[in-house]
């Protein structure tokens, strides 16, 4: 019993390890990754892409650490802006990539799957400047905490502060809600 | 920025200097030398009233325990044999011929007052010696 | 049945092998084709090896004697489910589980990855290869789990009695998920020191990966913490065993590296550093597996000893020497993207964070070495006892729970000191307020005085981002609900974090009160005679003797009186288990444990006389039941933290993008 059982698992594990080998002849993984781009291409598509989330994340960060009082206004607008021309630079190179590809023309033989990812670039690049993208990428979830990050002036001593707040950072009155 | 990165080197120096002192500190003042029975017993008029931990083997048949919780017995390395003296909790595998590791000090009468008993399983290896006696016969 | 295992076990060390060479061979080479056919081996492995742990368990449970491990572990008296468990009872079987688990995860990571990170992949699932390497070979040539003895034995060692608990079941599984788990991330920290990719994709992967064997090292030591108090009869429940410490320092050294790990992703810093960590978190993974199973450190726990010593020694030699060989050599591309604005940020406590974490696990590495060390330097072996790890320990963790605090409230980059008044000022009363409290209740003991403080200036901060955010979002008009949910969900990661730091205050109350104001007493008592404990009162009742098939069984029955009122009946036992002889323990003391959110009543029969007294060892612990409750909220936080976040559109849009052209060709 054994030995059929351990002739048949042998058999089988051969199998399903040399399955690639047999396959080659089609030529699929070799020609998947060399004939669309390096895979470096993708790589380093992949990796811009996980950069702007983490930017994009890190500007939610701060955006709502800001709300919460946590960072100075200063400290705010210079964080914003790295991180902002980060995301810039980033959202360019994606793009680059992106236009690389439109213009060598014949990627995918497969028609209905060409139209997929076609569709899928207008929605996602369609014929925008760069900088109106970004901005609309960006500005987007920024409206959405918006509403916490509007100042206050404090109507005892007029000085700056965050709406959050129930009283003036700076003179200890209560401020009027 | 020099100022800043001193700042970070100076903190990054105390948190390693304290856990240093911590450290040394600690070893210095709770470490127990680790003997066996012959060992102290070769030290005898400088161990007397020192921390030390002691192991040895139960010799069979001496272990007395009296209603309160205390405990008698002897424990060897085949060389030297000396009493113990222990109270506290007896852990469930201490028995005859187990190896048994106590820490106390070392009382002039040449009896260890044990504050710990630790009691060690008597196989060290996964031993098939005992499994001969359940030999099957008909094999 | 058995064939079948050992010869699955040992295709799996040649296919592992395999594995090794073509993943390296096609990712040299760029023939993509070995790289694939590697990644089914990986597969394969998980399968094998899956059929070698059915076989033996199915020799465990039908008690074929003929198997040594079988023989060792097992006996006819042993209930099915403990049958079961002796899989991880024993040397061989827990390698086996270890192997098991490994090519769990080595097949997870194939699959989630098959089509990513491409330069990367192959050389993880060279590094996982190599790991599965060693421990399937120990199985296969030193330590073989379907070894046979010469003969057939009637009966079988049995299972040691303190090892069937339902605690001691899970407990050691639990661990090794954990154990195992921290292979993975090493393995990513190594693929990408191997390859060259050293942006941010090792990071992630690991990150995740650290995060899941962080959560079992945590719940398995808990387990394991909770087994000793119920089982070993001494009342604690952590004593700086070397085999706890075994698990304790790989734990320190994952708290460390999950923290700092956020550093690297936010702010592109603190890279060779995680580099280190990861190795070093492998190595006391690693070494921990090695003192546990070597016995070159005595310890109380170690139950399976072998010779497979020197071979682990080997191994964690290599893994030190390749890996900071790797390390050195990438050095350069190691460099830093930012640097430390101020001392006063959140980049900085996470920095001190990461050092006494480090620190912590230095101290308990010397402590548990000592021995050996002193030997080798001195020629006299020196012990450093529980006074050592506490002294050490107490105070490093007193620190790190002041940070946990201040963490989540000071800045990034610079926090001025306007900014720290207005956010810690609730916190820092709610501290003082609690010392006030705590003296005015008579509470003199400046450590847990200290400790409770800190706890109460910890969870002032968490409720306060709680409390802060959630206004915040109730402000644009969501109620305080779905403001509240929304708030955790849509930064699972930061809120799940500061629901562990929750676990983890209630896991410190508990430890400080348990092991500070500890109440302890012994008496010998006759039939009707009391003992007085605090405001308890204990009345010996008499004893009760019955016999089963497994043991003969001593109960004191008691009846317990709370400020004079009869509140509840305890009964602790004293076993002693018939078949003796083969088995390392024959006598057990059933604790009898009455246990509330107060405190546990913690009763230990030591002894029965002739005369018919019997001596009772009672103990008081306070809050023991808030570590555990601790422990399950930890447990829920880092589930909140894993959570799978649905997948953002531009993201998902993006890998369908790139997929799809990837089929496009595979069906061309």
């Amino acid at each position: 019993m054994d030995t059929i059982v351990i002739l048949i698992i042998t058999a089988l594990v051969a199998l399903y390890i040399a399955l690639p080998f047999f396959l080659r002849k089609k030529d699929y993984i070799n020609k998947t990754v060399e004939s669309l781009r390096s895979i470096n291409e993708v790589d380093r598509l992949t990796s811009l892409n996980n950069q702007k989330e983490t930017l994009y994340s890190a500007i939610r960060d701060i955006d709502f650490d800001y709300g919460l009082g946590k960072l100075s206004k200063d400290d705010y607008e210079e964080l914003n802006n790295k991180y902002r021309d980060e995301a810039a630079s980033v959202l360019k190179e994606i793009d680059e990539y992106q236009k690389l590809e439109e213009q060598s023309g014949s990627l995918t033989p497969d028609q209905k799957l060409e139209q997929e990812i076609s569709s899928y670039r207008k929605i996602s690049t369609s014929s925008k400047s760069d900088d109106v993208l970004l901005e609309e990428e960006i500005s987007a979830f920024r409206s959405a905490n918006q509403a916490s990050l509007t100042s206050d002036k404090c109507s005892k001593c007029g000085a700056e502060c965050n709406a959050e707040d129930m009283f003036c950072s700076k003179c200890g009155a209560e401020l009027n809600k | 920025m020099l100022k800043g990165k001193l700042k970070f080197i100076i903190a990054i120096a105390i948190i390693a200097l304290t856990v240093g002192y911590l450290v040394y500190g600690g070893v210095k003042d709770t470490m127990v030398y680790y003997l066996t029975v012959q060992e102290l017993r070769a030290q005898v008029p400088t161990v007397y009233d020192s921390r030390v931990r002691v192991s040895g083997t139960v010799v069979p048949g001496t272990i007395v325990k009296d209603n309160k919780g205390s405990l008698e017995f002897q424990i060897t390395d085949g060389a030297e044999t000396i009493d113990v003296q222990y109270e506290g909790i007896i852990p469930d595998i201490f028995a005859d011929d187990v190896e048994a590791v106590v820490e106390g000090v070392y009382a002039k009468n040449d009896v260890f007052e044990a504050d710990t008993l630790l009691a060690k399983c008597p196989t060290k290896y996964e031993s098939t010696d005992s499994l001969y006696e359940n030999k099957e016969t008909s094999y | 049945m058995v064939e079948t295992g050992s010869i699955s076990i040992f295709l799996a060390f040649v296919i592992s092998i395999y594995v090794l060479a073509a993943s390296v061979y096609g990712v040299k080479t760029r023939k993509w084709d070995f790289v694939r056919s590697a990644e089914n081996g990986a597969i394969a492995v998980f399968f094998l090896l899956l059929i070698a742990t059915i076989a033996l368990v199915h020799s465990l449970i039908n008690l074929d004697f003929s198997l040594k491990y079988v023989a060792l572990n097992t006996s006819t008296d042993l209930a099915t489910i403990y049958r079961f468990t002796s899989l991880w009872a024993g040397q061989a079987g827990s390698l086996l589980l270890w192997c098991l688990v490994l090519s769990i995860y080595t097949a997870i990571v194939v699959l989630q990855s098959r089509n990513r990170d491409r330069e990367l992949m192959p050389y993880v699932l060279a590094t996982l290869a190599t790991v599965s390497i060693f421990f399937i070979g120990v199985i296969t040539f030193v330590e073989s789990p379907f070894e046979k003895l010469p003969f057939t034995p009637l009966e079988g060692r049995g299972l040691n009695p303190i090892l069937q608990n339902a605690y001691m079941a899970i407990h050691p599984i639990t661990l090794y998920f954990g154990y195992v788990g921290v292979t993975v991330p090493f393995a990513f920290g190594m693929g990408a020191l191997l390859s060259g990719k050293l942006g941010d994709a090792w990071i992630r992967y690991s990150r995740k990966w650290a995060l899941f064997a962080w959560t079992f090292l945590s719940v398995g030591l808990l387990l394991g913490a909770r087994w000793a108090y119920l089982e070993l009869g001494w009342g604690g429940y952590w004593a700086w065993d070397p085999v706890e410490n075994a698990a304790f320092m790989p734990w320190l050294a994952a708290t460390a590296f999950i923290h700092s790990v956020m550093i690297q992703e936010k702010k592109g810093m603190l890279k060779k550093w995680n580099m280190s960590l990861i190795i070093i978190t492998f190595f006391l993974s690693i070494f921990g597996t090695f003192i546990t199973r070597s016995g070159i450190i005595s310890s109380v726990h170690s139950f399976a000893q072998s010779d497979i010593g020197p071979l682990f020694l080997a191994f964690i030699a290599f893994i030190l020497l390749f890996s900071f060989a790797m390390f050195l050599y990438r050095m350069k591309d190691l460099e830093t993207e930012n640097r430390f604005d101020s001392i006063l940020s959140r980049e900085s406590a996470f920095i001190f964070n990461n050092l006494l974490f480090l620190g912590a696990a230095f101290a308990v590495f010397l402590g548990t070495i000592f021995p050996i060390l002193s030997e080798a330097l001195t020629g006299d072996k020196i012990l450093v006892g529980p006074p050592y790890f506490n002294r050490v320990n107490v105070p490093i963790a007193l620190v790190l729970i002041l940070l946990m605090g201040v963490g989540p409230l000071i800045s990034w980059r610079k926090a001025s000191l306007k900014n720290l008044a207005r956010n810690f000022l609730s916190p820092v009363l709610l501290g003082i307020l609690t010392v006030i409290i705590l003296l005015a209740l008579g509470m003199r003991d400046v450590v847990a005085l200290i400790s409770f403080a800190l706890c109460a200036f910890v969870t002032g901060t968490v409720f306060t981002e709680f409390f802060r955010g959630t206004r915040v979002r109730m402000k644009r008009g969501e109620n305080f609900l779905s403001a509240f949910l929304r708030l955790v969900s849509r930064n699972k990661r930061r809120y799940g974090g500061y629901i562990v730091h929750i676990g983890v205050v209630l896991i410190v109350i508990g430890v400080t009160a348990s092991s500070v104001f500890v109440t302890e007493k012994q008496a010998t008592l006759n039939k009707g005679e009391s003992m007085e404990l605090r405001n308890y009162s204990l009345r010996f009742d008499g004893i009760e003797q019955y016999t089963t098939d497994a043991k003969n069984a001593t109960i004191a029955h008691l009846t317990l009186f709370e400020g004079g009122k009869e509140v509840d009946t305890i009964a602790p036992e004293k076993n002693i288990y018939k078949y003796e002889g083969n088995r390392e323990i024959n006598q057990e003391t059933e604790v009898a444990l009455r246990s509330t959110f107060k405190d546990d009543l913690y009763i230990i029969l030591s002894g029965f006389n002739p005369d018919g007294t019997v001596t009772i060892r009672a103990m008081i612990n306070p809050l023991v039941n808030w570590i555990w409750a601790g422990g399950i909220v930890l447990l829920l936080g880092a589930i909140v933290t894993m959570w799978p976040s649905g997948k953002k559109r531009s993201e998902q849009a993006f890998v369908r993008y790139t997929v799809r052209e990837q089929d496009a060709t595979l069906n061309a």
